[in-house]
């Protein structure tokens, strides 16, 4: 098994030997070799495809004299031509050899060879004649032949399993370790074959606990990978079960979800709650607090890695509303309690932030921002209790995760009260400046709330010219280096022009000012995300509505 | 309506002859218009797999499309509704797997496949190719599940239907199942003809030797999955138990766990299996020289093999242990009774059975 990882990428004679080899020897052993090395072959033929595709055959034959009997060989092993990439690959590597015209002699007999090889593969061959006759008395094909007796041996394997697992401790069992392990890597050329499905679930249900892991690892891998490649279906405990086991697989499905955000930034709300739901990793976050931790992991060390990225934050607060959700209306046996998946963070934190806006009446939003905030702030200041840069850390994570409610304090906070605005506004710089080392924070808290001041002033005026403005955009334009002021400040903007008296008539020049044209992005998504809270929050504010519509045609236009 | 019964009608004819050697004569223009016939049936397919009234009339008409060219042809591939919707690919593996096809058309289809094989992007149609890899899938899957199958297994506490190989029980539920779709055929003749003949057919395929055949038989009549309106699985346990000769070749054929199975499914099979056990052990003489039982006039039906087939009787489950039980002492009784050995065949059967 060592030798896995010192094989050269490219080796034809390496694997023309081991063709040989898996062609003369016999015995089971040599069987299961074909299959744990079958990753690798796939890479190897993918790689000699690439190759061949652009040579013609005289050519290939000339650099490549063994390829023809690798994959003659090749053809006549049944664990290869299982696996359904891997034939396809073989095939197609077949037909580059393969000359529509042919100009000379050894092409006419390359083009005889790949015949007789395609007849092999699909066709009755000869020493299947009993076989044959039999089938051709009673009307059916060889494939309908093959394929009964694959379901065949597929229910007796199932029903082997079955009855080897429901036995207790007290009956001996039918399948020793050994023998699940041997089956499990005959599996590997089958994980995408249909007939087999019932096959694969039976193993990953079967032998649950015990010491160790009883199959094989190499199988494990390739039903996580044709699970991610939707080539087949199993059931959602079974998925769960072999994440639990299998932690590569967990984390395969965790970044592929991050690389699907990440690389198409225009998913509207419902549909990237749809691909979270999807993914099945709320679901199982909820009933395994280990689960859980390696997700939000990934999700912070990606955060972290891209400093702040806005979609990624986003993915964070949607996968936390779908995990809450699954976690509320799961079933009521076993739920582990909050402080499993967050043992870092105070009880009255997680009771204040867990609870998402939509789930409270939108009048009580100011006191329950309150809440939020003092809590916060005490989990943040007190220097006794984990107060310490991981406390700090951990309470700030966690309000990523909320991120809902620091939008909602940016909507808040023009039309709040005196002494709500001082909260929220720290709230929001909080979020943007959790270390306040350099006092950072407190310098952004002064000048965050002068321009507050400014914006309040203006905010029930109806008639607004853009220079009423420009006081506040200046002042927010030369406090702006860092980007998560830059969003603060943005914010708040934003929110003015979509809430005050006066904010549609100088929206779009006010919206050019704020980004001097590039940046629209930014302000897309904030334009969107803004458009989901109208929408889901209930808040029947047509002119705000009007406000964001207009907002958003003129982006597209000048996008 | 009409008019697309009557082209499945053509349909079928044609993959027929798909697979026969008429395709000799063919040439390009023919293969090219034979795959447009096929495409319009898989268009056909896609439209009515959803209207089940539709759906049912065609299976229907298939039903007796088959059972007319089954008489037509001699070696004929029954169609169904399923196979409307791959026709391409049906044809295709049929035209490539006949070596009656000629040598220029079968370069034609080869070439034709290529772009097919070449294309990563997914923008052409690669049905044509996925029917075939999946034709090879499947024998190669069977293939590594036997291999699946050779890992160590303890056969001490085996269930019966683990002694049946899965080919042998694959065939037997696929005789099955012909034998209930040629019953349900509006055309059929007398059904017991039905099973004669295709018993007698599949007993003359010379390839099959008698122990396969019995075998398949065996597994007929123990097949998981029969719909019991047919009466297909009766017919043929009349069928074996209609001839002694038949029964004998049968039972001397199967291995004995299977039998002692079969008795406890069907008793009027656990009848004439005593009898003929009866009878085996009437024939037996006593042989003073070796003291032992033989057969006259048949060397291999010898005692061990006798007292094994009660012993797996007598293990088997109670009523056939039971039935066996009595009939052993009734028959000792009527000999007799004697407790000596050498004297009754029975007696000495039941000393024998006491000591394993």
């Amino acid at each position: 098994m060592a030798q896995q990882s010192t094989i050269p990428a490219f080796c034809l004679e390496y694997w023309q030997n081991k063709a040989v080899e898996w062609g003369q020897a016999t015995t089971l052993a040599s069987q299961q070799d074909v299959c744990l090395h079958l990753q690798q072959l796939k890479d190897f033929l993918q790689e000699i495809f690439q190759k061949l595709q652009h040579m013609n055959t005289t050519a290939a034959i000339k650099t490549f004299p063994l390829v023809g009997q690798l994959l003659g060989r090749l053809c006549w092993n049944p664990c290869v031509v299982a696996d359904e990439e891997s034939q396809r690959t073989l095939l197609q590597c077949l037909w580059c050899l393969y000359s529509a015209e042919p100009q000379n002699a050894i092409e006419l007999k390359a083009n005889d060879w790949i015949q007789s090889l395609i007849r092999h593969l699909i066709s009755d061959s000869e020493t299947e004649t009993e076989n044959n006759s039999f089938i051709q008395i009673l009307g059916y094909t060889s494939e309908e032949y093959h394929s009964n007796v694959v379901k065949c041996m597929v229910s007796s394997l199932v029903t082997e399993l079955r009855e080897s697992c429901c036995n207790g401790i007290h009956m001996p069992k039918r399948f020793t370790p050994d023998r699940l392990h041997s089956l499990s890597v005959f599996c590997i050329p089958l994980v995408t074959c249909l007939e087999a499905a019932p096959l694969i679930e039976a193993l990953l249900t079967c032998c649950e606990s015990g010491s160790g892991e009883t199959l094989s690892a190499d199988f494990l891998k390739a039903v996580g990978t044709a699970l991610l490649q939707k080539k087949i279906g199993l059931q959602e405990t079974v998925i769960i079960g072999l994440w639990l086991r299998y932690l590569p697989s967990l984390e395969n499905v965790t970044l592929h979800l991050i690389e699907t955000v990440v690389s198409t930034p225009h998913f509207s709300p419902q549909e990237m709650e749809s691909l979270i739901n999807d993914s099945l990793l709320p679901k199982a976050s909820a009933r395994h607090p280990h689960i859980f931790m390696i997700v939000d992991t990934i999700f912070r060390n990606i955060l972290l890695e891209s400093d702040g990225y806005l979609l990624v934050q986003t993915l964070m607060q949607m996968f936390t509303r779908s995990f809450i959700q699954a976690l509320l209306f799961g079933e009521a046996q076993d739920k582990p309690p909050l402080k499993a998946f967050f043992p870092h963070n105070p009880q009255p934190l997680l009771m204040a932030l867990l609870k998402h806006p939509s789930d409270v009446p939108s009048q009580v939003w100011p006191q329950h921002l309150l809440c939020i905030v003092e809590t916060l702030k005490v989990a943040v200041e007190d220097k006794d209790n984990g107060g310490s840069q991981r406390g700090l850390f951990e309470n700030w994570f966690l309000l990523v995760h909320c991120g809902d409610w620091v939008d909602i304090a940016a909507q808040q906070l023009i039309a709040s009260k005196a002494e709500t605005s001082e909260a929220l506004l720290w709230l929001l710089a909080f979020y943007h400046h959790p270390n306040n080392e350099n006092q950072q924070r407190t310098k952004l808290l002064a000048v965050a709330r002068k321009v507050c001041d400014h914006l309040k002033v203006l905010f029930s005026s109806t008639t607004l010219s853009l220079s009423h403005l420009q006081t506040s955009l200046d002042l927010a334009e030369a406090n702006s280096e860092e980007s998560g002021s830059k969003y603060m400040f943005n914010q708040l903007f934003l929110n003015f022009l979509l809430f005050s008296a006066g904010g549609q008539v100088i929206a779009k020049d006010a919206v050019h000012l704020m980004t001097h044209g590039n940046l629209l992005n930014g302000i897309s998504a904030m334009l969107a995300g803004a458009e989901h809270r109208l929408n889901s929050y209930g808040l029947m504010d047509y002119k705000a509505h009007r406000t964001l519509k207009l907002l958003q045609e003129h982006l597209k236009r000048k996008a | 309506m009409e008019s697309i019964l009557q082209n499945l009608n053509g349909m079928a004819e044609l993959l027929a002859v798909a697979r026969s050697e008429y395709v000799s004569h063919w040439d390009p223009e023919t293969v090219q218009r034979a795959f447009q016939w096929a495409t319009y049936f898989e268009h056909l397919h896609g439209r009515f797999r959803t209207n089940t009234r539709v759906h049912k009339a065609l299976a229907d008409r298939l039903l007796s499309i088959n059972e007319s060219l089954r008489n037509t042809f001699g070696l004929y591939r029954e169609l169904s509704f399923k196979d409307v919707g791959h026709c391409r690919g049906v044809l295709l593996a049929s035209l490539l797997s006949n070596p009656a096809l000629p040598k220029t058309l079968s370069d034609t289809l080869f070439a034709r496949l290529r772009p097919c094989c070449f294309d990563t992007t997914g923008q052409r149609d690669q049905s044509d190719l996925n029917h075939l890899i999946g034709i090879a899938r499947l024998k190669a899957a069977s293939k590594v599940l036997s291999h699946a199958l050779k890992l160590d297994g303890s056969t001490a506490t085996k269930p019966y239907l683990l002694l049946l190989d899965p080919e042998t029980e694959t065939k037997g539920e696929m005789v099955l199942k012909s034998l209930e779709t040629w019953m349900r055929c509006p055309s059929a003749g007398p059904r017991d003809k039905l099973v004669d003949s295709l018993f007698a057919q599949l007993q003359q395929d010379k390839i099959n030797n008698s122990s396969d055949f019995s075998k398949i038989v065996a597994a007929v009549l123990l097949a998981k999955q029969t719909s019991t309106e047919s009466g297909a699985v009766d017919l043929a346990l009349k069928w074996l138990l209609s001839n002694r000769c038949q029964l004998q070749t049968f039972c001397l054929g199967v291995p004995c766990a299977l039998l002692s199975e079969l008795a406890h499914r069907y008793p009027a099979f656990r009848c004439a299996y005593l009898e003929l056990l009866t009878k085996w052990a009437r024939s037996m003489e006593y042989d003073f020289s070796c003291g032992d039982w033989r057969h006259g006039s048949s060397p291999e039906l010898n005692w061990k093999e006798l007292v094994d087939r009660f012993m797996y009787l007598l293990e088997g489950p109670t009523l056939v242990k039971e039935a066996t039980e009595t009939a052993l002492c009734a028959l000792k009784a009527d000999d007799g009774d004697f407790e000596v050995w050498g004297i009754s065949v029975w007696t000495d059967l039941l000393i024998a059975l006491k000591k394993m």
